[in-house]
């Protein structure tokens, strides 16, 4: 089961389409906060999950407290790089090319993404999370 | 080429693959925050940016203190 990069594809497509540079940043805007949502909504969907939470399926379809944490872990490096990605977004002077590093950025937030859907107890839960996030 | 609605993607995913009313709550909430974007000049993206990064150095903050957590011994 693999996370679609949608993101990824999106951000470079709008790139080759030869947009002016003040549109292509506001494309690369508005993938910034897609590819926010989705961890937002990880972030806070995962605890419902969690074993011993009121909302939470009974095991072994909830998450463990060591998944629990391994899926925060990489959440954490997720946020981490996202805010770089917004950073050089934000600063990307007007007029200039799109920094290089924003398609690496999305890259590796999918990669990370894709490893906390990998974390999730195989069942339907998985499925219709892995589904919301654009996932297949 | 066209901009991608992502509006209505969150919103048919939510539709199409009904999960907890907090998943589908939040999708609508961000394709709306998305939706306020179109149109939006470059200080509004940079607006949008900013809040972006304080937003993230915050749930990174939540993230790290979980991952970071002591497990209790096991029984």
């Amino acid at each position: 089961m693999r996370f679609k990069p949608f993101l990824l594809v999106a951000f470079v497509l709008a790139l080759a389409s030869g947009g002016c540079a003040s549109k292509a940043r506001h494309i690369a805007t508005v993938t910034v906060v897609s590819a926010k949502g989705a961890l937002d909504i990880a972030q806070d969907t995962e605890p419902l999950l969690v074993c011993g939470a009121a909302s939470a399926p009974a095991a072994p379809a909830c998450i463990t407290a060591d998944v629990h944490k391994k899926i925060h872990g990489n959440l954490a490096d997720a946020y981490s790089i996202h805010k770089q990605l917004a950073t050089a977004v934000r600063d990307w002077p007007q007029g200039q090319p799109a920094p290089a590093t924003i398609p690496t950025y999305l890259a590796q937030i999918t990669e990370l993404l894709q490893r906390v859907l990998d974390s999730l107890p195989p069942g339907s839960v998985k499925d219709r999370l892995t589904a919301l996030l654009g996932g297949k | 080429m066209p901009t991608l609605n992502w509006t209505v993607i969150l919103q048919f995913l939510g539709q199409v693959v009904p999960f907890t009313i907090a998943a589908e709550t939040e999708a609508e909430a961000i394709g709306r925050a998305i939706a306020a974007l179109r149109g939006a000049g470059f200080q509004e993206d940079t607006n949008a940016l900013n809040a972006a990064i304080a937003d993230d150095e915050r749930r990174e903050a939540i993230s790290r203190a979980i991952a970071d957590a002591t497990l209790p011994p096991a029984a």
